[in-house]
């Protein structure tokens, strides 16, 4: 038996739309397996719940390659950390007073204006807190100084929030007020080399300082960020084998319980197949959105109960009763009489002669299924009953819905997701479609 | 009837099978009585013809026989046992001892195993664990068939052969198991007229060197006369004649009978003249079966009041030839229960 579905599978080649969709059912598998084994499971869950991991990415940035396609060089995030440069740190020491400067290069060559112009400090200090002032110095010799302030341990400097840089620049704000070309009237950014330079006082002898100017840019990531930074690439690469698990998952479950329950069905007759039947019948006009709308709001949305209970649901699907119909009529072949007379058990038959026979039209309608259940899940997250842990696609598009996402020109948020459901859904559509004529031969061409 | 015979493969008593018709699935409407009362005796190594219309309960006796439906009433017995009161484990021992060659060779062979795997399963299923074991008993039977070289066989599947070999292999896997008993349901009127006589020459040749009792069902009167010694003639859910073959054909003693024998056709160029006389009327219901003898509405000789009121017993009306038909009431009465 074996080797003749391997037989038939060979011929599957003959369908060019069978190799497109396989590759593409290979791209996503791998991309799934690169995902886990890239970014594990912990870490993922913390770059998609977290917060601070966030603080140096950009707000709503585009996905890298729309810089391609662009004929202007797009900001990239520019990270410029005091300890990359310990040349340019000088400390000097009087009376217990220690002076600092950090002198921090920027080499800005790109069309457009950061999109925010942040200084993250780290200081270390008992109980005084260090006294900084920021200057920035711009390639044509401009400076921008700040007023001094003190810092905290941990504390962010957000240029747009300094009133005193915003009057410097006409009122402008700073990260285009600054880095604008003052030639000319529209702001264009002026190239060059840039210099921050931070000075200011440490007031104990063992304090120490470090800073690290962030210049956001305007694409970040191979998936944009949202509003909240986060990369969305993450969302978008784990949403592939969360994806892929939840659809295979439900499609085995499901189909195939369904499947053996419809022949036992159908081999034992009398009470328990009208048992079985009476169960589908009702457990199909119980509508499957609504349900799982239930189990989420008042049990649990994780990915696993909802997993379950599509899969139990689906158990008694009305499928049983089409496979029901391919059954009966294997039922009555003579070579199940023949097996019975020769003594085969009830389940043996079940098995080994009744299964076998209807499989090969199983398998292209289980390949077609699984992207509905990818679907579904999806359909889940975009009403709000995503997993709250996990990334996944539907969770992103859903995101994008409660922040008008189109309506703000951020296409990207919407159209990934989006783009990665349809080759998902096409990648396994047309293998099943292909599978469905080679193995169905009435299906197949001339 | 002998009483002791040594030589008894298989009797039954009385033996009925009737299915249950329900409405709703639970309101008793009545009983199909497909198999209804039925005294025959096989000894080992004869074979024996059943022969009767479509729909007179031939198979549904034939499935009884081989433990596939539960007998209703009465004993089936063979090597001395009751089958209808065994449990599982002898019940499927039992059936290892019947061969079955189906109608239909093609529909008969699981199309998604390999001929090996077929012929296998029922020596798997019947716990033959070893499978060196199992290939030498297939490569016995597949040579003894003539189906030679075997290892080109074993790795085909069912559609890969023509009808004849197809065929072979249904006989082959009612052999494997050593059955005592082979029931052939029509095993050659789906195949073509070519390779019906190889294939029942076969089945004989098989019969006389295995010394196997074969029951041969059919309703082709014609290749009865080729093949076996003795003929059952069933008719409604009972057996209305049992007779050595050349006797019953010479003077058939059942009015059915008679009308049957008259249908056969010959090939004959001066038939296109005559019309054949066939009985008027259709064959009984075996739900709602006519009172009295099943065969009365359609008889041409019957007698008012006794036909039509009474079940006709068997009669005795020659040597090893019984009926079931009141014309004969002058004949000895074979005892109910003769054993």
């Amino acid at each position: 038996m074996l080797d003749r579905l391997k037989k038939r599978l060979k011929q599957v080649k003959q369908y060019p739309s069978v190799i497109f969709g396989i590759t593409l059912i290979t791209i996503l598998i791998i991309t799934a397996i690169v995902a886990v084994i890239v970014i594990p499971y912990e870490e993922a869950v913390l770059l998609w719940r977290g917060g601070a991991v966030w603080a140096e990415s950009p707000r709503n940035a585009r996905p890298t390659y729309v810089d391609w396609f662009t004929s202007e060089d797009l900001p990239r995030t520019e990270i410029i950390d005091g300890r990359d440069h310990p040349d340019k740190k000088t400390m000097e020491s009087m009376n217990g007073v220690k002076e600092f400067e950090f002198v921090l290069p920027l080499d800005y060559q790109y069309d457009g204006f950061p999109r925010e112009f942040n200084l993250f400090f780290e200081a270390e200090y008992e109980e005084t807190r260090p006294h900084v002032s920021v200057k920035i110095r711009t390639p044509d010799g401009r400076e921008f100084a700040t007023d001094d302030f003190s810092v905290q341990r941990d504390s962010i400097r957000r240029l747009g929030q300094l009133t005193e840089l915003r009057r410097q620049v006409d009122g402008r704000a700073p990260r285009i007020g600054i880095f604008m070309d003052p030639d000319y009237e529209d702001p264009v950014p002026l190239k060059g080399e840039y210099e921050i330079v931070v000075s200011g006082y440490l007031f104990e002898e063992d304090a120490d300082i470090n800073v690290r100017a962030v210049s956001y840019g305007q694409v970040h990531g191979f998936g944009g960020t949202d509003h909240r930074r986060r990369d969305l690439g993450v969302a978008l690469l784990w949403g592939t084998p969360v994806a892929l698990m939840f659809g295979v998952l439900a499609a085995v479950g499901a189909n195939i319980s369904t499947f053996i329950i419809s022949a036992v069905g159908v081999w034992y007759r009398g009470l328990v197949d009208a048992a079985i039947q009476r169960i589908s019948e009702v457990n199909m006009i119980i509508p499957n959105l609504p349900l799982l709308i239930l189990v989420g709001m008042f049990y649990s949305r994780s990915l696993w109960v909802m997993l379950g209970v599509i899969i139990v649901k689906g158990v008694f699907s009305p499928a049983i009763k089409t496979y029901r119909a391919m059954f009966l009529q294997v039922r009555e072949s003579p070579f199940i009489e023949a097996a019975e007379s020769y003594g085969t058990s009830d389940k043996r038959i079940i098995f080994f002669y009744m299964l076998p026979k209807i499989i090969p039209t199983l398998i292209p309608q289980f390949v077609t299924v699984i992207p509905t259940y990818v679907f579904l899940e999806a359909s889940l997250a975009v009403l709000g009953l995503g997993d709250p842990v996990l990334p996944t696609w539907g969770k992103l598009l859903n995101d994008a819905l409660g922040e008008g996402a189109l309506y703000m020109g951020h296409f990207y948020w919407v159209l990934q997701p989006a783009f990665l459901l349809i080759l998902t859904g096409l990648g396994f559509a047309m293998t099943g479609f292909a599978l469905d004529r080679v193995l169905n031969p009435r299906l197949r061409r001339q | 009837m002998a009483t002791t015979n040594n030589n008894l493969l298989l009797q039954t008593n009385d033996l009925k099978t009737w299915f249950e018709i329900k409405k709703w699935g639970f309101l008793h409407v009545g009983h199909v009585r497909a198999v209804d009362g039925i005294n025959i005796t096989l000894d080992r190594g004869e074979s024996v013809s059943l022969v009767g219309e479509s729909g007179c309960g031939k198979s549904s006796l034939a499935k009884t026989i081989m433990g596939i439906h539960q007998p209703t009433e009465g004993e089936l017995i063979f090597e001395g046992n009751n089958i209808a009161a065994q449990d599982e484990e002898s019940m499927r021992q039992y059936k290892s001892e019947i061969g079955f060659v189906q109608q239909d060779p093609y529909g008969a062979l699981p199309p998604f195993m390999s001929i090996q795997r077929i012929l296998e399963e029922p020596m798997i299923v019947n716990g033959i664990k070893d499978k060196n074991k199992r290939l030498k008993r297939i490569h016995e039977v597949m040579q003894e068939l003539k189906m030679t070289p075997v290892e080109d066989f074993l790795k085909k599947y069912p559609h890969m052969l023509s009808g004849g070999q197809q065929q072979r292999i249904v006989i082959a896997r009612s052999l494997v198991l050593n059955p005592k008993l082979i029931m052939a349901d029509e095993p050659v009127s789906m195949l073509d007229a070519s390779v019906r006589v190889e294939i029942l020459e076969l089945i004989k040749k098989i019969q006389s060197e295995r010394e196997l009792a074969v029951i041969y069902i059919t309703h082709d009167l014609s290749t009865v006369r080729y093949f076996s010694e003795r003929i059952w003639v069933m008719y409604g859910g009972k057996i209305v004649e049992q007779s050595p073959v050349r006797d019953l054909l010479k003077e058939p003693a059942h009015p059915y009978t008679r009308a049957l024998l008259e249908a056969i056709s010959e090939p004959d160029a001066d038939n296109i003249h005559s019309f054949k006389k066939v009985p008027p009327g259709e064959p009984p219901s075996l739900l709602n079966p006519p009172r009295g003898c099943r065969f009365h509405p359609r008889c041409e000789h019957k007698i008012e009041g006794l036909c039509d009121q009474e079940i006709p017993p068997d009669f005795e009306v020659g040597n090893e030839r019984i009926t079931a038909c009141w014309l004969f009431k002058d004949e000895e009465e074979v005892g109910d229960v003769a054993i």
